[in-house]
């Protein structure tokens, strides 16, 4: 067993500080979500504060250990979602464009445009794997799925991705 | 096959990481997030236990009484009661238990790792216990908060309760040494052990506590009623009212052929021969589902007024027609299905574990819908949790509940409405004395 299931079996039983280490362990995959999703460094880190708020309050619900991570990134990737369909916002945080850099802003902002004009389980599947580097093992654990469909899904959001990339260079 | 989109993401997943933030702050919003869920975790065993009835609980405002000189002058006289006030200002039958000198004073405490936990009094009926205490700290305490309170008789086994509630989570910005709190106990039983011992568990210590009820237990006051009245053709039977020291029982039943399912006695009240009123309990348990269509309706108490005529009088009534008392909806889809006519349900989200759904008001409307789930089975699902958002300047409040798995329940979900903003109307009052 590694360290890392060990400290989430540690926090399934109750120990806070176990909790507190494995959430400070994944803030960066956290933040990342949060920052893909909401474009601004704000809102990221208010959903890193109401995840790790969710995550305390149902870690008792996990079944597999090892599966922690792709456990938590759904939870973010589910505020996430949730937040935005709230919200419906399309502007874009002028802080993060500049961040960006002048080089790089074109295609990050082309890659977040067709990300969010995505179905929410293709998103999801496409965070899950690209950014967090889940297994399609771990990601059919988590969503309940025999690992052909994830294939098939992940066959699919790829798809969707050329035919709109395809539609912005015609545009 | 999608290299091209693979690198894309890739390369995406690369900048995102250049851009990663000062570490301190991410830190900073973990802590927060977990002293949230540690404040929530204590906050909710706060809410009302139930051994063995289904109660409805309306949530928790403090619309204060205000307080008579009288009274005022009454408790000033008691060392230590006045902190006591500001935790029963929203019960009426209380606050006049108290000045009846129906309060039994026990002052029985201890001490551990500079912490004093003190009884200080209580209210006793036949199927009721209210218990005062103060907890004294020598440190400032910012947070304070009983993990877990047990009621034994002597013989050390633990009294059977209906309802049970404990620890208001004390909590105080720029610390306090002193805190004061109320633990309730309703039984389904006559209450009859004086030989009691309260085990309290506060900041890994467990403090025990024995001490004896003295004082003599008022006898209830029934008044048979025996009437029916009609509400815009929804037949309802007023069978009895009990009248205890701590609270009020009206005990009614529905017609089963009714063709509304009538949810709340909203402004259910007793009202004497000068206008007096004592309405609902404002904080705790408001009504016993005996059976679906018999209820225990709960009032703050009129037990030492003497009036010469007493009435029980409503005007309103939540009322949905049976078959549009549900919202039906597909977690799948994400849709609303189903819902009581006037599309006043909007916005549903379904995530992992929760359904949230906004309630769209002209006022606010205090009272979370749902307190039974069904899936798509026909088969009732455990509620993790409620909750109820607070009434937005927009217009709407948040209401939903967590379940576990929720995305594994087959739909349709149907939850069934306890409240909803619909009325009867009527103008009922009827003699019970």
């Amino acid at each position: 067993m590694t360290t890392n299931e060990q400290l989430v079996i540690k926090a399934i039983a109750g120990n806070e500080a176990a909790f507190i280490e494995l959430m400070k362990m994944y803030k960066i995959d956290l933040y990342k979500t949060g920052l893909s999703f909401f474009k601004n460094e704000e809102e990221a880190l208010e959903a890193i504060q109401e995840v790790t708020y969710r995550a305390y309050k149902s870690i008792r619900k996990i079944k597999e250990p090892a599966y922690f991570k792709t456990w938590l990134m759904r939870i973010m990737i589910n505020y996430c979602q949730d937040q935005l369909k709230k919200k419906k916002r399309e502007v874009l945080n002028e802080d993060y464009i500049q961040a960006q850099g002048v080089s790089e802003s074109h295609s990050a902002l082309e890659i977040e445009d067709v990300l969010q004009s995505l179905d929410s389980r293709s998103r999801e599947l496409l965070t899950l794997k690209y950014l967090h580097g889940l297994k399609i093992k771990e990601i059919a654990y988590a969503m309940d799925c025999p690992e052909g469909t994830i294939k098939t899904w992940l066959h699919k959001a790829l798809q969707e991705m050329r035919s709109k990339f395809s539609e912005e260079g015609e545009n | 096959m999608f290299s091209n989109e693979e690198e894309k993401l890739m390369k995406y997943n690369q900048n995102l990481e250049q851009l990663a933030l000062n570490e301190d702050k991410l830190n900073e919003a973990i802590e927060a997030g977990f002293r949230k869920a540690q404040f929530d975790k204590k906050k909710r065993k706060k809410w009302w236990l139930n051994a063995a009835v289904v109660a409805a609980l309306f949530f928790i405002f403090f619309t204060s009484i205000r307080v008579s000189p009288a009274f005022a002058n009454y408790i000033a006289e008691i060392p230590g009661m006045e902190k006591i006030v500001e935790l029963i200002r929203h019960d009426k039958g209380i606050m006049t238990a108290i000045e009846h000198d129906y309060y039994e004073p026990i002052e029985v405490s201890e001490k551990k790792n500079g912490m004093e936990v003190v009884i200080d009094g209580a209210i006793v009926d036949e199927h009721g216990l209210v218990l005062f205490y103060t907890i004294n700290s020598e440190k400032k305490q910012t947070e304070i908060m009983m993990e877990n309170v047990v009621l034994k008789n002597m013989k050390g086994e633990e009294v059977k309760y209906g309802s049970h509630s404990f620890g208001t989570p004390h909590y105080s910005e720029k610390g306090e040494k002193t805190f004061n709190g109320t633990i309730e106990y309703f039984f389904e039983n006559p209450f009859a052990e004086r030989e009691l011992q309260l085990e309290i568990e506060l900041k890994g210590d467990t403090y025990n506590l024995p001490f004896t009820l003295k004082g003599e237990i008022k006898a209830k006051k029934t008044y048979a009623i025996n009437q029916t009245v009609t509400i815009e053709g929804q037949k309802i039977h007023l069978v009895e009212a009990t009248v205890y020291p701590l609270r009020v029982g009206v005990h009614v039943k529905l017609d089963p052929n009714n063709t509304k399912k009538l949810l709340e006695f909203e402004d259910l009240r007793l009202v004497d021969g000068n206008g007096e009123t004592w309405s609902k309990i404002k904080n705790g348990i408001t009504k016993n589902v005996l059976s679906g269509d018999e209820w225990l309706i709960y009032l703050q108490s009129n037990y030492f007024k003497e009036p010469e005529e007493l009435y029980l009088a409503f005007n309103k009534i939540q009322a949905l027609d049976k078959e549009d008392s549900s919202l039906v909806i597909d977690t799948e889809k994400e849709e609303i299905i189903e819902q009581p006519k006037g599309n006043k349900l909007r916005d549903l989200t379904v995530s992992t574990n929760e359904i949230r759904v906004n309630l769209y008001t002209e006022k606010e409307f205090p009272y979370g819908l749902f307190n039974e789930v069904v899936n798509g089975e026909g088969k009732k699902i455990d509620i993790d949790s409620s909750f109820w958002s607070g009434y937005r300047d927009e217009g709407y409040a948040a209401i939903g509940v967590q379940i576990p798995h929720l995305k594994s329940q087959p739909n349709p979900l149907t939850l069934e409405l306890s409240f909803f903003p619909e009325w009867i109307y009527g103008e009922e009052k009827i003699r019970i004395k």
